[in-house]
């Protein structure tokens, strides 16, 4: 999938992604990967200024580390990140629903 | 020869060398997009190349020969023009957020040190301050017209506001080069506010109107704005420029 297709959406999905705890830049893109079983394959550099991003908005904290041995920073979500992420659940649940009550071949 | 990366070491894990030297051309052509500080410059190059020598190595163990490993890792990045420029807009709308906190905050108080120069001279009547210091820089109020709305907007625009309230408008949060033109804006009005009351200021002390205490700390505090929105501004159009 492009990365055009996931405009509007990258936000809400690095916020799920970063949900199940810590990680850098790659483990980030990684995840969305085999999270979407392939079917969102962006280019990797994509995520680090989105990333960045979250950073500037509040939702995500980044934070060099040295655990690993090797230097490398590291995001995890905000109290303000979590909150987005349920109301953007929320938004996506409704809009999804809709999406397919038309599309899905229900619709009289 | 190419400038040395801040990450060189990072690459020195890298056993082959043109695989090496794959990555090290991919971040070097990303150093010469990336906008900002020198140390903004060195955290961002710090990140990616932690990411592409992950890549790198997660190609390599799935067997791929070091050079092929190399194309495929900077290849999965994308394009680094593309890459530089998405981290000069998110610099960008940091920016601006900041230009226009600056200018909300330090408003008032530059505006109130002038209104109480003025006052000497106009008693403690608003209106005849207002009159006159509109006088004296007939451009003032066209520029905090310009100025105001236009530095809300860009700290309102951008930052944790923004997406506290993006609920409460389809234009929240601002692009980000979007924000950087409502910051220059803002700029550019301030200057000429500040530039205007301080020739306003050298005028009446040509005509024997004397300067007071007062008058000087406002002088001064519109020189200092003056110098550090100057300073901001050129910044900020860097990095929208950059932002593409």
């Amino acid at each position: 999938m492009r990365a055009e297709s996931l405009k509007g959406h990258l936000d809400g999905l690095l916020l799920a992604v970063l949900e199940a705890g810590p990680r850098h830049g790659y483990a980030v893109i990684e995840a969305l990967r085999s999270g979407s079983n392939g079917t969102f394959d962006l280019p990797t550099g994509t995520v680090y200024p989105a990333l960045r991003r979250l950073e500037a908005a509040g939702l995500a904290q980044g934070a060099w580390s040295d655990a690993t041995g090797r230097r490398r920073r590291v995001y995890h979500l905000t109290p303000a990140g979590r909150q987005a992420l349920v109301e953007q659940r929320r938004t996506w649940h409704q809009f999804a629903g809709a999406v397919n009550a038309v599309l899905g071949g229900g619709a009289a | 020869m190419s400038r040395p990366l801040p990450v060189a070491d990072l690459l020195e894990q890298v056993e082959d060398a043109a695989a090496r030297r794959r990555l090290h051309g991919y971040l070097s052509t990303l150093a010469a997009g990336l906008p900002g500080s020198a140390r903004s410059r060195r955290d961002i190059l710090a990140e990616v190349g932690d990411g592409l020598l992950e890549s790198y190595q997660a190609y390599r163990w799935d067997g791929q020969r070091p050079t092929v490993a190399a194309d495929s890792a900077v290849t999965g990045f994308g394009d680094p023009h593309r890459l530089a420029a998405g981290f000069a807009g998110t610099l960008a709308g940091r920016a601006a957020h900041r230009v226009g906190l600056g200018l909300v905050l330090t408003g008032p108080a530059v505006g109130a040190a002038w209104v109480a120069a003025f006052a000497r001279r106009t008693g403690l009547d608003w209106p005849a301050q207002l009159s006159a210091m509109t006088s004296v820089v007939p451009v003032l109020g066209v520029a905090l017209a310009v100025a105001v709305p236009a530095a809300l907007l860009a700290a309102a625009g951008t930052g944790r506001t923004a997406y506290r309230w993006r609920g409460m408008s389809r234009f929240l949060p601002l692009p980000p080069r979007t924000a950087a033109t409502l910051a220059l804006v803002a700029a550019a009005a301030c200057v000429a506010a500040d530039t205007g009351l301080l020739f306003g200021l050298l005028g009446s002390a040509s005509t024997g109107a004397g300067w007071t205490p007062v008058t000087l700390l406002a002088g001064a505090a519109s020189l200092v704005r003056l110098t550090v929105v100057a300073m901001c501004a050129r910044r900020v159009a860097t990095l929208r420029a950059a932002a593409g």
